[in-house]
Formats: structure tokens, sequence, C-alpha cells
């Protein structure tokens, strides 16, 4: 079985463009939450991780912001860095041998909202034609694929929450067939708009304070939105080239609960993290740093936290286990790139960051959640797990270089 | 909109707010004693929902799902635990 590793990182989020500010935020523990800038008002819960959108404007020519949605601008930057990081030559990317999959729970719906505000609202008559293209949830990996002559797979995996670890697990699969060398996956979603903020308050599942993964007294999430892409390729490949691999991406596992779309049950989360470590080859033991999905729902935490007993019995009492949304957000599509990028940095950096906004232990919560401050790690190898609505649940394993 | 009046425990206050759960929850109010469970009266997880869409609607306070709210098993903890959100966030009268 070919072997595939991780050249290129590349994300932007609310803690900046680039993986510098991302984990420096990541790691330090400092969020971005902040109250949103919109027009139009979100309601009551109007905190969260936003991207500045002059800025990300800034970077691109008109034609492209008339062309693409913010959710396709952030993948553009995201892609370019990890390009730019692999040092992958521009004829090295172009043509069939490389793939381009990316995950997007919904799409551009910011260009829908205000597509549709117009019509409904203000009367309208002319919706944008390029509404469409926009809006549609391929588009991000379409612009990618086209800024760069990509003439392989192209992919949009839309499985909300676990959008982006099920994208960089195809990846992983389609590279390791060898039906491509080399792949650019992860996710992207830009979907803090008034009306998706209040959709998602209306579930009653977002916090009205702090969002404190596994913590005593945790009441909900916080939204963040970016994007984050990986290079991946096979090891020979990339060998061959002299390119110096940041890490292993060596398993992965996926399963569905057929059960509840909403409610999490740990046995389907639990198998898919089996899953994912016997795919790397490895045993529950060999995990030194666990990424968790940790939202700070009082549903997700409790059946991850039985998940991860299931999976690592007496060892998990010593596993470091934590959570970056509250300083990211959740990223939603994004959410299992961002995620990965972190806990390959963990691996690369051997520290740990921490669950902040820690209040004390939760009984259904028995997990080291490094609370509040983050802490050196020995780790070979480590997990991240992505779970979404709809009952998808997803684990990818990294291994040092 | 958001003016703060102060709502003060009280039968009139809980009044109101069974009166938003039962209209937002579907309860038949026949069924209605202290002990019944959640279970009893049939209310969901989404009529939770609803009822708390309800009284951010009646007096403009968001309240999650998680918190107290995830102990809560009978009619009486149920209007215990609202009321005692309602009051500590000084919600306003209307929205």
């Amino acid at each position: 079985m070919r072997r595939v590793v991780v050249t290129g990182l590349g994300c932007v989020t609310g803690c900046g463009e680039g993986v510098e500010p991302f984990w420096s935020a990541v790691r330090g523990g400092r969020p971005a939450v902040a109250r949103v800038r919109l027009s139009r008002d979100p309601g009551r819960i109007d905190r969260a991780v936003q991207i500045d959108r002059e800025a990300l404007a800034a970077r691109f020519d008109p034609a492209q912001l008339l062309a693409c949605d913010p959710c396709t601008l952030l993948a553009l930057l995201a892609a370019r860095e990890a390009l730019a990081q692999a040092g992958l030559a521009a004829a090295e990317v172009a043509g069939p041998r490389t793939a381009v999959i990316l995950g997007c729970s919904i799409g551009g719906i910011e260009t829908l909202d205000d597509g549709f505000h117009g019509f409904y609202k203000e009367g309208h008559s002319r919706l944008s034609p390029l509404a469409i293209p926009r809006i549609m949830a391929n588009a991000p990996a379409c612009h990618v694929s086209m800024a760069h002559g990509i003439t392989g797979p192209v992919l949009a995996i839309s499985t909300a929450c676990a959008s982006a670890a099920q994208a960089i697990g195809l990846g992983l699969m389609l590279v390791r067939s060898g039906a491509v060398e080399r792949a650019l996956v992860g996710g992207t979603d830009a979907l803090i708009t008034a009306g998706m903020m209040r959709a998602w308050a209306s579930m009653r599942v977002l916090t009205p304070d702090a969002c404190r993964p596994f913590s005593a007294g945790r009441n909900g999430m916080v939204l963040g939105e970016g994007a984050g892409i990986l290079v991946i390729e096979a090891e020979t490949a990339a060998a061959a080239r002299g390119a110096s691999a940041l890490a292993v991406l060596a398993g992965y596992g996926t399963t569905s609960d057929a059960g509840d779309l909403l409610r999490p049950g740990p046995a389907g989360a639990s198998a898919a993290m089996a899953a994912a470590i016997a795919d790397a080859g490895l045993a529950p033991a060999d995990i030194g740093y666990v990424n968790a999905h940790g939202t700070g729902t009082i549903a997700n935490d409790s059946a991850e936290s039985d998940a991860l007993g299931r999976v690592f019995g007496a060892g998990l009492p010593s596993l470091p286990v934590s959570a970056t949304k509250p300083v990211h957000g959740h990223a939603l599509g994004a959410a299992g790139a961002l995620e990965l990028i972190a806990t390959i940095m963990a691996l690369r950096d051997g520290f740990a960051p921490p669950t902040i906004n820690w209040l004390g232990p939760s009984p259904d919560c028995r997990v080291d959640a490094v609370p509040n401050e983050g802490r050196a790690i020995r780790a070979e190898a480590a997990m991240s797990n992505s779970f979404a609505f709809g009952g998808i649940n997803a684990s990818l394993v990294v291994t040092r270089a | 909109m958001d003016e703060k009046v102060a709502l003060v425990d009280g039968p009139l206050l809980r009044e109101r707010i069974i009166d938003v759960i039962v209209k937002e929850g579907m309860i038949d109010r026949d069924k209605l004693r202290p002990d019944a469970t959640l279970a009893d009266l049939q209310v969901e997880s989404m009529d939770v929902v609803q009822i708390l869409m309800g009284l951010e609607d009646e007096f403009g306070v968001y309240i999650p799902v998680d918190g107290p709210l995830t102990e809560v098993r009978t009619f009486a903890e149920l209007v215990d635990v609202l009321t005692g959100v309602i009051v500590r966030n000084g919600a306003s009268g209307a929205s």
C-alpha cells in the first residue's frame, strides 16, 4: 500500500490569513470570537468567529469578486498557501494526476442570502446570473482546479461538519490507490450571515456566553468560518522531488449512525476512531494526542467522551484530548481540515493546545481536556475527530514524518 | 425594545411561562400535573426548542437547550428552571 504524506498546509480563519496566525492562536488559547459585523441583525446571539470580508476582498481582483462567493475566495487563498509550502511547481500540480476534494456544508450562503433578500424583500427582479455558480457547493473545488489547471478528479463533499474530514479521507484513498499522485484536500465554509446565525440559534445549540468543551457548565457551541487545505502526495512522489513531509496521513475511518439525524451516538463514533487507528496500522495506545470534535454541546461532548472511552479504555485518563473550537469557532464544512492542521502542528511542535474556557470537570466527560493551559507532549501519532448532523463520523490519524 | 424590565418570580410570571410551554409544546392541559414527566406529556427535544423560541418571543431571552435544562425531567422542574433563567436575565417584557 502506498504511503501518503502531507507536504503543504494552508488556511484562512478568523485568527488571520495563514497557518501561522491560526496555530499561534490555537496554541496560545487566544479566541477570535467577537461580535459579528453584518448588514442585517442576527438576533440575540451575535458572537462568532467571523472572517473580515474587507480584508478578504482586498486579496482579489474585481472579476474574481464578481465570480466567487467568500467561501470560494477562502479556498483559493488556502490552496495557494498549501501549494507554496509544498513547493510544487505549477507544471507538477496541473494536469490529470492531481485531485481536488473540498468539503463545503452548504455552499455560497452569503450570495444566496443577499440575492434572495433583494428578490423577496426589495422586489429586485434581476437576480445575478452568477448567483447559481457562486452558490453551488462544488464552486470552491472547481475554482481551485481552474486556478491551478488541475484536470484530475474534482469533488465537493457535503456532509455537514464531517465534510472536510471525509474529503481528506477520500483523498487519502485516491492517492493510496494510485488513481492520482497528489490531492488538494480540505474544506471551506463562509456562512456567518444574519439568517444562518438565527437558524443555528433557533436550534438552541449556540452558547449565549462562552464555548467550553468537556467542561462543567457548558451550554453550546460558537460558530466560525474559514478554509483549510492540505496538499497530500504519495510518499514516493514527494521523495522523488526532494520535498520534505510535514506528517504522514496514516489512517482514515468513517461510519454512519443510521439512527438519529441530530443526536450523536457513541457506537458509530468509536467505530470510526477504531477504524482510523487500524487503517494506520496502529493500536489505540500509539495515539498520543486527540483533537476532539468537541463542540461544547452537552450531547456531543458526552457522546464523544463515551466513544473515546470505548476505544482507549484504561489509557484514556492519560491521553490529552483537546478541543480547539472555542478559539477558531466551529467552521462546519472546514472544521475537519482546520483541526487536522492543528493536529499536525501539535504533533510537529510536541505541544497539545488547550481547551479554553474550561471551568471544571463534567461527570459525563472523563477526558483529560488539556484545560485552559496547553502543554508539551511526546506523541508519535495523533487523531482528529469530526462528527456531523446526519450521524456521520469521520476520524483521521497522522504520524510524525 | 430591549428595555430591561425587572421580572420577579411569582404566580403571575409562572402562569405566563406555563402558557407558553403549553402552547408551544402542544401539551394537553388536562394532563398537567407538577410531577408529570416530560415523557408523560410527550414533550420531545424539538418541542423543547419550540418552547424556548416561544419564551424568547415573549420575554426576550435566549435560552440554550444545554445547561440547566439538561437535568430537567418533570413539568415542575421545567417551570422552575425556565423561571429562574428568565428572572436572572432580567428579561425584557416584550421584544
